[in-house]
């Protein structure tokens, strides 16, 4: 959480949740595509997961080195920057081996993603099939 | 990416139990974890929020139909249109819209002035003052349709 954002204190952040809420399990969407990124949240969001959104891979090892807590990724692979959806399933396997993370794309090498052991699901996808296989990984 | 997006992954309109009453905040911000941290607080607080990072993301809710109550927005976006011109703009097409702008640049906010109700929001913030803020012109807005 950034510091300039609220008080800095021994106050728990405002947006804490209660201590007795049930622990939503925190999924990190990347995705360049505004609307794409938008929709999915949306509906896992609906689903019962906390979604965190990232715009491409930079915001997404942002997002996962700042202590945030991350229970998956949902990752397109086609992004502009110097990683795709492939190197930062490899930054993950090291940095958070822990973590699982589902790849897609709509130019589909599912070939590539299970020569190397990743999940993948083809674009178009279905929310609900994401959300299973989510459940499913998790 | 952009050119991979297909129609088949399911219209923001329509997705699964999305409740209409609350109202839609549509909080621009380009740096991810200032993005994260107030939209998760703002979720919290009950409102339905949409993460955008450039001016054009508001057009392309508006145009695919979704409804907005609030933009908040940083002053200072990547992309050809700025904090400023959005609220220029909006304050046009879609005067129902609020617009609560945000910099930590210096005077940027105080620039905004004319372009907010309630004037800026300095950053940093506090995430509670935006929701109070967001709050104020809810109720504005309400108070307003009761008259007519």
């Amino acid at each position: 959480m950034p510091p300039s954002l609220t008080n800095v204190g021994s106050e728990p952040p405002p947006w804490s949740p209660p201590e007795d809420a049930p622990r939503k399990r925190v999924v990190l969407i990347v995705e360049d595509d505004f609307l794409t990124r938008c929709t999915a949240a949306m509906y896992l969001r609906e689903t019962g997961y906390r979604v965190i959104e990232a715009e491409n891979v930079a915001e997404g090892i942002s997002v996962l080195s700042s202590g945030t807590r991350v229970d998956f990724v949902f990752s397109d692979i086609n992004m502009p920057g110097s990683l795709d959806g492939f190197g930062l399933a490899q930054w993950l396997a090291k940095q958070h081996p822990t973590v699982r993370i589902l790849l897609t794309s709509g130019v589909h090498p599912e070939a590539l993603a299970e020569a190397t052991g990743l999940f993948f699901i083809a674009k178009p996808y279905h929310l609900d099939e994401v959300d299973r296989l989510i459940k499913a990984m998790l | 990416m952009g050119q991979e997006r297909k129609e088949a992954i399911v219209p923001m309109k329509t997705t699964q139990g999305e409740s209409t009453a609350k109202p839609v905040v549509i909080v621009i911000e380009p740096e991810v974890l200032v993005r994260m941290a107030i939209a998760e607080f703002l979720r919290d607080c009950g409102f339905k929020v949409i993460e955008g990072i450039v001016a054009e993301d508001v057009r392309t809710v508006i145009d695919a139909g979704t409804r907005l109550d609030i933009v908040f927005s940083e002053v200072r976006l990547a992309g050809r249109t700025d904090g400023f011109a959005l609220a220029k703009q909006l304050r046009n097409t879609h005067p129902e819209i609020d617009v609560i702008l945000t910099s930590g640049v210096a005077g940027a906010a105080e620039k905004s002035t004319e372009l907010c109700a309630e004037g800026p929001l300095k950053k940093p913030y506090k995430a509670a003052d935006v929701a109070a803020r967001i709050n104020l012109l809810l109720e504005r807005r309400r108070s307003a349709a009761k008259k007519l």
